[in-house]
């Protein structure tokens, strides 16, 4: 991270361009929460999640199985909505848009 | 202390109240106009929605609804004080009324097709007009579930999350017609034998009124 902030991108931020370290560092940023997304997906979860009410209230998942299942989906749950929050920045001059 | 609210509902003689919300306590009416907010004191925080939470929230609306009309409030409203409950209702009372008159006597009523355990996973042939997978569609005729749709005042399709799901809807149901609704139902699942259908309800019309009004919510 010191190479790209202080040496790489030191010749740009000279010359007068600003914003451009900025919107390097916000694609940085929309990867790694792309990944994390990835590993976190929101959408599937909470399907998961109904899925597996489903099976149960139908009678074809246990309540300890039940029981179990929701507890880890939860816990996935809460981390993917703490990725979707992840603001990936935004940026700080008009120049760009 | 702050107060959790659960519904709306008009300003009548209150029957079948419900005794215990979330964190344990006593719900009661918060009167504004013609209308009354049903809330309940709570410590000020916000709210998970637990599977224990979310039923109390659903106990006291389900309760409520035997002999009112409801208008659902979204999981994890909190409000600092009653004065600002009251000033909310102030504000949005147009809306509150508006939405009570189309949901008058009304109730939401769901039904969900579970394709078999075992077998062929049918939702791939499942044309988006309809929502109802070809191959039931060439057994039986679309027709059949169509029947739903003209007994109810409105319908909205619910998400298929599961592969196995193979229709799924929510319908807006006019308290008289609820008998006729639940013929049908039971109808197509003479007809439909092979799936399990999920026929659920009365329920607060969740999937017809969306209220956040303020408040504190996660």
């Amino acid at each position: 991270m010191f190479v790209i902030d202080d040496v790489f991108l030191l010749p740009l931020s000279l010359a007068g361009f600003e914003p451009l370290p900025n919107l390097i560092m916000m694609s940085f940023r929309a990867v790694h929460k792309n990944s994390l997304q990835e590993l976190y997906p929101l959408k599937k979860t909470q399907n998961e999640i109904k899925e597996i009410a489903l099976l149960y209230e139908l009678g074809e998942l246990p309540r300890e199985e039940y029981k179990k299942r929701t507890s880890e989906l939860a816990e996935k749950l809460r981390i993917a909505q703490r990725v979707n929050d992840i603001n990936i920045g935004q940026f700080s001059t008009g120049l760009l848009l | 202390m702050a107060e959790y609210l659960y519904c709306i509902i008009n300003r009548t003689k209150l029957n079948g109240f419900p005794e215990e919300g979330i964190e344990g306590g006593r719900p009661y009416a918060l009167p504004y106009h013609d209308l009354c907010a049903i809330a309940s004191e709570v410590p000020l925080k916000d709210y998970e929605p637990t599977d224990d939470n979310v039923a109390r929230h659903k106990d006291v609306e389900l309760c409520l609804l035997k002999e009112h009309t409801v208008l659902p409030v979204a999981f994890g409203m909190v409000f600092r004080t009653k004065g600002i409950l009251v000033n909310t209702m102030r504000n949005v009372y147009p809306i509150l009324k508006r939405s009570l008159r189309l949901i008058d006597n009304k109730i939401e009523l769901g039904v969900k097709v579970v394709a078999p355990k075992e077998g062929k996973d049918v939702k791939e042939d499942i044309p988006l007009d309809t929502g109802i997978p070809q191959e039931m569609t060439q057994a039986v005729k679309e027709e059949d579930f169509a029947v739903l749709d003209r007994i109810v005042v409105e319908v909205r399709r619910g998400e298929l999350f599961s592969d196995r799901l193979l229709y799924n809807k929510s319908f807006l149901v006019d308290k008289r017609d609820i008998e006729k609704f639940s013929e049908e139902v039971e109808r197509l699942g003479q007809k439909y034998k092979e799936c399990k259908i999920k026929y659920s309800g009365p329920w607060p019309p969740y999937n017809f009124v969306d209220i956040r009004i303020m408040g504190r919510r996660r």
